[in-house]
């Protein structure tokens, strides 16, 4: 028996910070991921595909959203079984009883909406535990499953389930977190014979056969391995079990940490960001450090700016950039810069390099001065 | 660059004419037909004007009426050149360059013309020339000198003007420009996103709390779907807790029933036994009230039997009071008897001692009346008195010291006896030792026995002596005459006889006032009578002197205090029998009452007594006593079985709580209505928030939000780059100004210090002036009071334009500068002014080449160091 995890499709989502161009093209990317997992299922003849939670970045989403949902998995000939996790939970507000979902959902598409095992597929059930509001008073995963028998020869149970489990969970008081040596037990006691789990948007094998598939397409700067889906192979009489990770996503975010202290920094620094793939699809955060002469940084500048156009985002990470300008003398010796200007020139340089707060406006001003007497002379 | 000399030659209105220029100030005289302007004009014309040109102002050079050609040579040093420059125009045109120094060459024609222009290039700045060059009529105007290189090099050591860096400053003001108005306020695009911010921030955070809400909306209704569950348990239960207390209610009515049953047979019991307790203590009641009857009755007879022999005793203590009364009275006359007879006889006594008396005082007020009587006799009888007796005193003295004076007056005889023989003067035998003086007032006569017998007559005496005796005894004599006395002795004598009647009278007088006391001498005789009246009325003879002694007085008083104290010590007496007697008419009086009452009583008792004694009969002959003693045992007994029980039945309901049941009962009702109260409330709120949620789901507000936080990020990111670049350009833009002021400041100034200079010599040490980086005066400060140049009168301005110029000429290095030509200024200078003006040419004459056209050189006539040339 074979079937595609994942999780955490988060659609609806949008990403601010991107610019106005990219913006809706990551918008559909998250949908146009969804159309190449079902390329992906009938290519791998997978049976079903259980999709871990957070399906829906909110319950507050335009209900338009469940159209385009529902056109990008029409094409699916598999059911798809959706989990409600902290996002898009069961609560009064639920997208999933919203009537544009209820009055137009395929009928291939099923929501675990309590957790009575749920029979995908003939010999294989699901145990979902959804998530009924976004502050469940305890383990979700470990009050659907605990009544659960032994699974017999010939069938498979899976669980399905969306939180932090306990060995990853920093916030131990919290409430929700799953307890991980419950899922063991499940797993060693042959009562389940794998865990799918949602909430984590990078791909992580907690243990054996207990994994979160993550985002099939990135959204944020701080995963380490979105984009990927689960390929699930487990035998019905062996229960043994095979994961396959595959990358789906097309979208990149990353963080380029860059020394920048003269002319020459700054060329390999755009050769670094020339090489990037994809640039139409990835976003970046710069972190820039160093001390720049005015004439390397107004390079930067325009390099930056070059870039800008060319990628997703280019954005300099605030918090960890410290790039100082100077005032360096040959930048300025070409110019001729005489009287009033030399001296405008001189005092700028001094509160340039001042440890104030007009330090930046005075670099930036020095920026300008370079400029424009680069061009009157 | 100077001028030496020029020479005209058919030029306008000159046929032949050399200037020679001193290298100070040049007064060029010419009256203007002869043309003093055309050394102005030809020297232009030099420089500018081919030698082929036939333009209409080279046309006109050409004197009227005569076909020659004007020609102009002018012979000058520029920089390390010194040339002659000649050139003619019209006819027979030349050009022609004679290079002096510093090295000779010699050019002509165009090549002339091009080599004269690049001389000057090299070596004299044209614009200089040009402003220094001020043509009739241009002497308002201040001259262009911002371009002038020649003045740079003298104002700034770098050599730079703070118009060098125009394009830079443009690129900075356009750029600043983006931003911000001329006035410093935020403008364009960094207005328009500052401006939009607020709404931004507003509409996102209003589609940020309306997530929140909905968000707390979805908790709000979880956790009253949660309170609906429980309030629908806690309905079942309350419907359970009625069930069960009204069961327990029916249970409990049951006994309570029983309850009441019981206790209505135990209050009929009850009231049973009144009944029999009542009949039965009737009949005891009536036996005892027999029994107290008959007691009352044998009492009430003792009782009658004691009183009536009481009321015989107090009849008998009556009789015998009456009988005290009787004879206390008779004692009471006989005391009073003997009082009166007492009082009669004090008072008679009393009476003769008064008569006895008052005789006696009489008797001695008589004898002091005519002792009186006698004194006042004496004192009629002699009319000297002491005073009197004084005067007369008083008199004889004054006869003594007239006669006195008068023997004084007189001569006197000193005579010693010397022997033994008697001499005798005026009778007088002198003694032997002594010796005797003698006043002759009168015939003196001096007898010595046997020898001599000397009368001596004194003399005339002064006669106011003798009136002064004579005056004096007079007086005596009157008043001896007067008193009726002889001499002074025995006034004296008569005085004293009256002075002692006077005591006699005063004595008597006092000793009758004594006697008489306050009483008067009438009433005292009518006393008398009245006392003597008295006697004789009591059956005494009035003129009985039987005399009474105190002690009869005090006797009779004393028999008197004594018989009237008998009196009232009788009174009481009677007074105390008649009290008895009272006493016991009363006593006897109430004894008589009670024999009535006790007789009364007795038969009242008789009668109650028979009457109590028929009824017990007659009730005994209904119910024995023993019958009812027996009836009223039993009906106790029942009722005391009746109350036991009641307590049972009580006790079987009490041990039922019926109390707490009944609560509970209460509670479980009202339980059960507010659960289901809760349970409706419940539905509803969980109705609404349905309603609201569903409301807002179908709202997209995620995707809103989203697209306010889009926009309001992209906002203040733009927002805040725009704010870098404009506080960058805003920085920049105010450090290259106050850098470009400061370097113009110091630009200007020494052209600024020169025209101060020179302007004070007109002005007066109150000028200042400002200057624009174009080296243009602005405004004229004079006496703090500040004008801008235009404002000025022309004549302020024709000089200050001038001085301008002068100033230039001053600063700019002698060899890179050019002469000043003023052709005919001053015309609006008054003379005053024009002196001063003389003062600063003069001054500028020192340092550099000034040449001024004029008509009229009386102008000029103070200006030092100058040389005067005339054209013509």
């Amino acid at each position: 028996m074979r079937f595609i995890a994942t999780g955490d499709w988060q659609l609806g989502m949008t990403a601010h910070y991107l610019s106005p161009e990219a913006r809706p093209r990551f918008h559909r990317a998250r949908l146009d991921v969804v159309s190449r997992i079902c390329e992906l299922a009938e290519e791998q003849d997978a049976e079903f595909v259980l999709v871990c939670g957070d399906v829906f970045e909110t319950n507050q989403l335009d209900r338009a959203i469940i159209a385009r949902t529902f056109e990008a998995l029409a094409s699916f000939t598999v059911p798809v079984v959706l989990l409600p996790g902290n996002h898009d939970p069961l609560d009064a507000a639920s997208i999933y009883d919203s009537p544009a979902f209820t009055s137009r959902v395929p009928d291939h598409i099923h929501v675990l909406r309590d957790s009575d095992p749920f029979e995908v597929v003939p010999g294989v059930e699901i145990v979902g535990a959804p998530w009924f509001s976004k502050h469940p008073q305890g383990d979700l995963v470990a009050a659907a499953t605990t009544d659960l028998a032994e699974v017999a020869p010939g069938s498979v149970r899976i669980i399905a389930g969306h939180g932090a489990v306990s060995v990853l969970d920093p916030d131990r008081e919290s409430l929700a977190t799953i307890d991980t040596d419950h899922l063991r037990a499940l797993l060693r006691e042959d009562r389940a014979q794998f865990v799918a789990l949602g909430d984590r948007h990078a791909t992580f094998e907690v243990a054996d056969r207990i994994w979160y598939p993550g985002a099939p397409e990135v959204t944020s700067r701080r995963e380490d391995d979105p984009g990927n889906v689960l390929l699930v192979d487990i035998d019905a009489d062996t229960h043994a079990t095979e994961v396959e990770k595959i990358h789906l996503g097309t979208w990149t975010f990353s963080v380029i940490d860059a020394d920048l202290n003269s002319a020459a920094d700054v060329d390999e620094f755009e050769q670094r960001m020339n090489a990037v793939a994809d640039k139409d699809r990835t976003a970046v955060w710069l972190i820039l450090r160093g001390t720049l002469p005015t004439a390397a940084k107004a390079r930067l500048d325009e390099i930056l700016d070059h870039f800008t156009d060319l990628f997703a985002l280019v954005s300099l990470w605030e918090r960890h950039t410290d790039l100082a300008v100077i005032a360096a003398d040959e930048d300025f010796a070409d110019l001729g810069l005489s009287g009033y200007l030399q001296e405008t020139l001189d005092e700028l340089s001094a509160r340039a390099a001042a440890e104030d707060d007009t330090a930046i406006a005075a670099q930036d001003a020095l920026g300008l001065l370079y400029r424009f007497a680069r061009s009157s002379s | 660059m100077r001028l030496h000399s020029i020479t005209l030659t058919d030029y306008r209105g000159i046929t032949e004419s050399t200037v020679e220029f001193g290298p100070g100030v040049t007064i060029v005289e010419g009256p203007n037909e002869i043309g003093k302007s055309s050394i102005h004009q030809a020297i232009t014309q030099l420089r500018e004007d081919k030698a082929s040109s036939r333009k209409a102002s080279v046309k006109d050079t050409q004197p009227v009426g005569s076909d020659v050609g004007p020609q102009v040579e002018l012979h000058l040093s520029t920089g390390d050149y010194e040339v002659r420059y000649r050139k003619r125009w019209l006819k027979q045109p030349f050009t022609e360059l004679h290079i002096l120094a510093p090295a000779p060459e010699q050019l002509s024609g165009d090549e002339a013309h091009e080599r004269f222009l690049s001389l000057l290039e090299e070596t004299v700045d044209i614009d200089l020339l040009d402003a220094l060059d001020v043509a009739q009529g241009r002497s308002l105007a201040q001259a262009p000198l911002a371009e002038i290189k020649a003045l740079h090099g003298a104002l700034n050591t770098s050599g730079e003007a703070p118009a060098d860096h125009d394009a830079f400053l443009d690129r900075v003001e356009s750029e600043y420009l983006r931003f911000f108005t001329a006035k410093g306020k935020e403008t364009g695009e960094l207005k328009k996103l500052t401006d939009e911010l607020p709404a931004a921030e507003e509409r996102h955070r209003t589609l940020d709390e309306r997530s929140r809400d909905m968000d707390a909306l979805v908790e709000r209704h979880a956790r009253a779907a949660d309170r609906l569950e429980a309030v629908r348990d806690q309905l079942t239960a309350a419907v359970t807790e009625r069930e069960e207390a009204e069961e327990a209610a029916k249970a409990v009515s049951g006994l309570k029933t029983e309850f009441e049953r019981a206790a209505e047979a135990a209050d009929s019991a009850k009231r049973e036994e009144e009944r029999a307790a009542e009949a039965h203590d009737r009949r005891s009641r009536l036996i005892a009230e027999t029994t107290a009857a008959d007691e009352a009755v044998k009492e009430a007879a003792a009782n009658r039997t004691t009183v009536t022999e009481s009321e015989r005793d107090q009849d008998a203590v009556v009789a015998r009071s009456q009988r005290a009364l009787d004879a206390r009275q008779t004692e009471l006359e006989t005391a009073r008897t003997e009082a009166k007879t007492a009082s009669a006889s004090l008072a008679h006594a009393r009476a003769r001692r008064e008569v006895s008396e008052l005789r006696r005082r009489l008797a001695s007020i008589r004898e002091q009346e005519s002792r009186a009587a006698d004194a006042r006799a004496t004192i009629g009888s002699i009319t000297v008195t002491a005073k009197d007796v004084d005067h007369l005193g008083g008199l004889v003295t004054e006869v003594r010291i007239a006669q006195k004076a008068k023997t004084a007056a007189a001569a006197h005889i000193i005579a010693r006896r010397l022997g033994d023989t008697d001499v005798r003067i005026d009778g007088t035998t002198l003694s032997e030792t002594t010796d005797a003086e003698f006043a002759v007032v009168n015939d003196t006569s001096i007898v010595i026995d046997s020898v001599v017998d000397i009368t001596v007559r004194p003399g005339q005496s002064p006669a106011e002596l003798d009136r002064a005796v004579d005056r004096a005894r007079s007086e005596l004599d009157a008043e001896l005459e007067r008193l009726g006395v002889d001499s002074l002795d025995q006034a004296r004598e008569r005085a004293e006889v009256r002075t002692n009647a006077e005591a006699l009278l005063a004595e008597a007088n006092s000793t009758l006032r004594a006697l008489i006391g306050d009483d008067d001498r009438d009433r005292l005789d009518s006393a008398l009578s009245r006392a003597e009246q008295l006697i004789v009325e009591a059956g005494e003879p009035a003129g009985s002197d039987a005399e009474v002694d105190a002690t009869t007085i005090d006797e009779l008083e004393a028999r008197v205090d004594t018989t009237t104290a008998a009196v009232d010590t009788a009174q009481d007496a009677v007074d105390k029998a008649r009290a008895a007697l009272d006493r016991t008419r009363a006593d006897r009086d109430q004894a008589r009452v009670a024999a009535v009452r006790a007789q009364a009583q007795h038969e009242q008792a008789m009668t109650a007594l028979e009457n109590l004694t028929a009824r017990l009969a007659a009730d005994r002959d209904a119910h024995s006593d023993e019958a009812l003693k027996d009836a009223h045992a039993d009906a106790l007994e029942q009722s005391q079985k009746r109350v036991g029980e009641v307590e049972a039945a009580r006790a079987r309901y009490e041990a039922a709580d019926p109390e707490t049941l009944e609560m509970r009962l209460q509670n479980a009702l009202q339980l059960l209505d507010s659960k289901q109260q809760e349970q409706e409330t419940g539905r509803q709120e969980v109705d609404r928030l349905s309603a609201l949620i569903d409301d807002r789901a179908a709202e997209g507000i995620y995707d809103r939000l989203k697209a306010a936080e889009e926009s309001l990020d992209s906002l203040r990111s733009r927002l805040a780059r725009l704010r870098r670049e404009a506080e960058a350009v805003r920085l920049l833009r105010e450090t290259v100004l106050a850098h470009k002021e400061e370097a113009q400041r110091q630009y200007v100034a020494p052209f600024k210090e020169q025209i101060e200079r020179l302007g004070r010599v007109i002005f007066g040490q109150g000028l200042s002036v400002e200057i624009s980086e174009d080296l243009e005066i602005v405004s004229r400060t004079l006496d703090g009071r500040t004008v801008s140049f235009e404002s000025l009168s022309d004549g302020t301005k024709e000089q200050l334009a001038l001085i301008g110029r002068l100033a230039v000429a001053t600063l700019v290095d002698e060899s890179s500068g050019a002469p000043v030509i003023l052709d005919d200024a001053f015309g609006f200078a008054d003379e005053k002014r024009l002196s001063a003006l003389n003062v600063i040419l003069g001054n500028v004459g020192r340092n550099a080449q000034v040449i001024l056209l004029t008509c009229q050189p009386d102008r000029f006539a103070r200006l030092g160091g100058a040389r005067t040339v005339s054209l013509g």
